[in-house]
């Protein structure tokens, strides 16, 4: 059939495509920690119908080329690492992350997620674990007689013991950075995993080598800007009307067609 | 059969393939650093033969020359997103091993620390590719210049890691090849760099620039085309008309 119906198909494709990344932004613009996607466009192969330099005839070179595209498709969706508002809620357990790092957890299966998440809580047997209750690395144990917590701007986390029994320092939070922040796969509940293309995590004291800080008491919000995905909402909208358009416009020249012919 | 429906079909077979390239530049509305480049005309080649000279057949002659006019230009924030000004391009390394030319601006590290664009193509600087080394933060100037600064230690000027391959492309007619990225028309530079012209060759960081399609440009195009096909059409079905019309005469009553 007609190739331009199938071109514009590619668009509608990729902007139905670019619509869920704006709504799933949208959708997660109260998750703490939450990093926004980017749908990333790449226009498809051309197929090669004059190449550019062949002969026209005997004595003369065709000028230029004729290269036809067919289409558009959405390559990757790209997470977008800027730093996220930072709350202050007064919680003593939550710490926002300001600057590159990850804290590490372990999931059930023993390997290693990372999450910009510092809603921690404690586990029932006294550790500090993630929102989603997955334990963070390295472990660290509050003692049970804890009056208060305090966590340091280089994740040093020091309990207080009730009846004046004095502070001591029960671990160090450490931060995991990697080399390409977006290479990281998201894997849901505000985790995401180390591939090939995000490196091994680099591991640093929060502060030092070019780690972020930590700040006790706050948490980082969705880095989503609602205006922005608003735009870009009715930029979609737009872009898929205009192809749908094509598809109209091939469709009523086939049917003009079948009845006239 | 009348000759004119032959004609009629010429035109409508042209209009086929304009058609597809004008829904190819709106399907990619939304690519970073697209450049439309498909301009066409008709051209009418005479037909000799019996009948009086007046055969006069349409023939695609086709242009397709990126155009680089400036897209929309969308400011991101972050230092790794770069447009190009005025008619400068960025070498890239395609998936052949040879040197190629884009727009596309949104750059990123690898794991590896070298630079590339979110199509994964690897991004030349003069002297090969640019590496990154471990945990830096990168900022690139308006020359081109990519800086490595350390996140932690302020007071350590920011260290130069290469120069991005920017030609200026004002005087070198750029051509598309088969995956999309841009090569110079002439043959001697074809799949390598090409001298740069007398313009300057800069960029600017922190903003992505869009696609440079027209939409409503090519909405009107697509219109024009959808009116002309049915022109056709009719001319089609009136020469079948007349075809049975003539071959009614001639029946047997």
């Amino acid at each position: 059939m007609d190739a331009s119906l199938w071109i514009a198909k590619t668009g509608l494709t990729a902007q139905q495509t670019r619509m869920q990344v704006i709504s799933n932004n949208l959708a997660n613009v109260n998750t703490t920690g939450f990093k926004k996607d980017r749908a990333v466009f790449e226009d498809l192969l051309y197929q090669n119908i004059v190449p550019a330099g062949g002969q026209a005839d005997a004595e003369n070179e065709t000028p230029t080329g004729l290269m036809l595209g067919t289409g558009t498709r959405v390559v990757a969706t790209e997470k977008m690492h800027a730093q996220g508002n930072i709350i202050t809620t007064e919680n003593a357990l939550d710490v926002a992350i300001t600057g590159d790092g990850f804290l590490a957890v372990q999931q059930t299966d023993g390997s290693l997620a990372y999450t910009r998440d510092g809603s921690l809580k404690l586990s029932s047997d006294g550790q500090l674990v993630t929102a989603g209750g997955q334990p963070i690395v390295p472990a660290i144990n509050i003692p049970q007689n804890t009056a208060s917590i305090t966590i340091g701007r280089d994740g040093t986390v020091t309990a207080e013991l009730a009846n004046s029994g004095g502070a001591a320092q029960v671990g160090q939070l450490q931060l995991s950075r990697f080399v390409n922040n977006s290479g990281l796969a998201p894997i849901g509940r505000n985790l995401m995993q180390q591939t090939n293309a995000s490196g091994d995590p680099i591991i640093s004291i929060p502060g030092e080598d070019g780690a972020g800080m930590l700040m006790q008491g706050s948490l980082e919000a969705s880095n989503v800007n609602v205006v922005e995905e608003m735009v870009n909402m009715i930029e979609t909208q737009r872009a898929y009307e205009v192809n749908s358009k094509a598809i109209a416009a091939a469709d009523g020249m086939l049917r003009f067609l079948n009845n006239n012919l | 059969m009348d000759k004119l429906a032959f004609t009629s079909l010429a035109a409508v077979q042209s209009a086929t393939q304009i058609r597809a390239q004008i829904t190819n530049s709106m399907a990619n509305v939304s690519t970073v650093g697209f450049k439309d480049s498909y301009e066409v005309a008709a051209q009418a080649i005479k037909l000799d033969g019996a009948g009086y000279q007046s055969r006069f057949q349409p023939a695609v002659k086709a242009r397709d020359i990126i155009s680089l006019q400036p897209g929309v230009l969308t400011q991101t924030g972050n230092p790794m997103d770069v447009s190009f000004n005025d008619k400068t391009v960025l070498g890239v390394q395609a998936a052949d091993g040879a040197i190629a030319f884009t727009r596309r601006g949104d750059l990123r590290v690898t794991s590896t620390g070298v630079i590339e664009n979110a199509a994964g193509h690897l991004v030349l600087g003069e002297a090969g590719p640019i590496t990154v080394p471990d945990g830096m933060l990168v900022t690139i100037s308006s020359d081109g210049t990519v800086f490595a600064a350390s996140p932690t230690e302020s007071e350590v000027p920011p260290v130069a890691v290469g120069n991005l391959m920017l030609r200026d492309a004002s005087v070198t007619p750029l051509i598309r090849r088969e995956d999309g990225l841009f090569q110079p028309l002439d043959i001697e530079f074809r799949g390598t760099d090409f001298p740069t012209g007398p313009g300057v060759a800069s960029l600017q960081s922190g903003t992505l620039e869009g696609s440079n399609v027209n939409p409503i440009e090519t909405m009107i195009k697509l219109m024009d085309f959808s009116r002309s096909f049915e022109a056709q059409i009719k001319m089609i079905t009136q020469t079948k008309s007349i075809d049975e019309t003539g071959s009614s005469m001639m029946r047997l009553p």
